[in-house]
């Protein structure tokens, strides 16, 4: 018994996942505005939002890593995995 | 204070950039729009087929998927919200910047406008002074035009201060 994997298009997937995990860490980089006397106020959140973006960023790439981990544990040049090594690797993909 | 009270000024200056919020405002909505086309790319991931990736390997894929889609989601209202709200402020001070200018307008043909402050006339008026009564009714003009501006840069700042302040118990509900 094996299980379907398209190689080529899960590779695809992991370039994506990289490429869009650098353009939210590009994006969430922001100058603080000069708000007066709410500067601070304002900063502090723009502070977290960057803080939060990081999170999915940081997400992306490992979930690409793990892409990469698993096709090469799975040695699936023929397009198939078997059941066994499908049960074994799974979780490497978990975030 | 008195608007008739003698030797008193009003401050016409405001600290706040509003230029500056403005290019804060369009980098932030720039990132909520990555964030948006990331949530769209990953929601495409996560529905994958079990023909492309199947087994538990590809549950598991697409689970993930699905939390990272959600996270970029999240992260995108958060940041088109901020862009909102900053592109207010950027608007409301921007008026605020314009009243007091027009009270600096009523008051400069008539009153000492200096270091950024409007001066009241230094004596009351006489019965036949035209001169000083000119002045005070230029002060209490740009008084009310003053007030008005910082009635305002009040509200808008409060305003402000709620969008950055909403709870994070309401972030990941939609908008």
């Amino acid at each position: 018994m094996t299980i379907a994997v398209d190689v080529d298009l899960l590779r695809q997937h992991r370039l994506v996942l990289l490429a869009e995990a650098d353009e939210i860490e590009r994006g969430s980089c922001l100058d603080p505005p000069d708000a007066g006397p709410l500067t601070a106020v304002t900063a502090e959140a723009l502070d977290g939002l960057s803080q939060r973006a990081g999170r999915p960023a940081g997400h992306a790439r490992e979930l690409a890593d793990a892409l990469e981990r698993w096709l090469g544990v799975a040695h699936a040049t023929d397009g198939e995995v078997g059941l066994g090594l499908d049960l074994l690797t799974a979780q490497v993909l978990a975030l | 204070m008195s608007i008739t009270a003698v030797g008193r000024s009003i401050d016409v200056g405001l600290d706040a950039d509003p230029a500056s919020f403005m290019r804060t405002a369009t980098a932030l909505a720039a990132l909520a729009e990555t964030c948006e086309q990331a949530a769209l790319v990953l929601g495409r991931h996560a529905q994958l087929d079990e023909g492309e990736f199947g087994g538990l390997s590809g549950i598991v894929y697409r689970s993930s998927s699905t939390l990272l889609e959600q996270g970029c989601g999240r992260t995108g209202r958060r940041s088109r919200r901020l862009a909102e709200g900053l592109t207010a402020f950027a608007q409301g001070m921007t008026e605020v910047r314009r009243r007091l200018d027009e009270a600096v307008a009523v008051a400069a043909p008539h009153l000492d406008v200096s270091d950024g402050r409007i001066w009241s006339p230094l004596r009351p008026a006489g019965p036949d002074d035209i001169v000083t009564a000119q002045g005070w009714a230029a002060w209490r003009e740009a008084v009310d035009r003053w007030r008005a501006a910082r009635d305002l840069e009040d509200q808008v700042s409060q305003e402000w201060v709620r969008v950055v302040g909403r709870p994070v118990l309401f972030e990941g509900a939609e908008r």
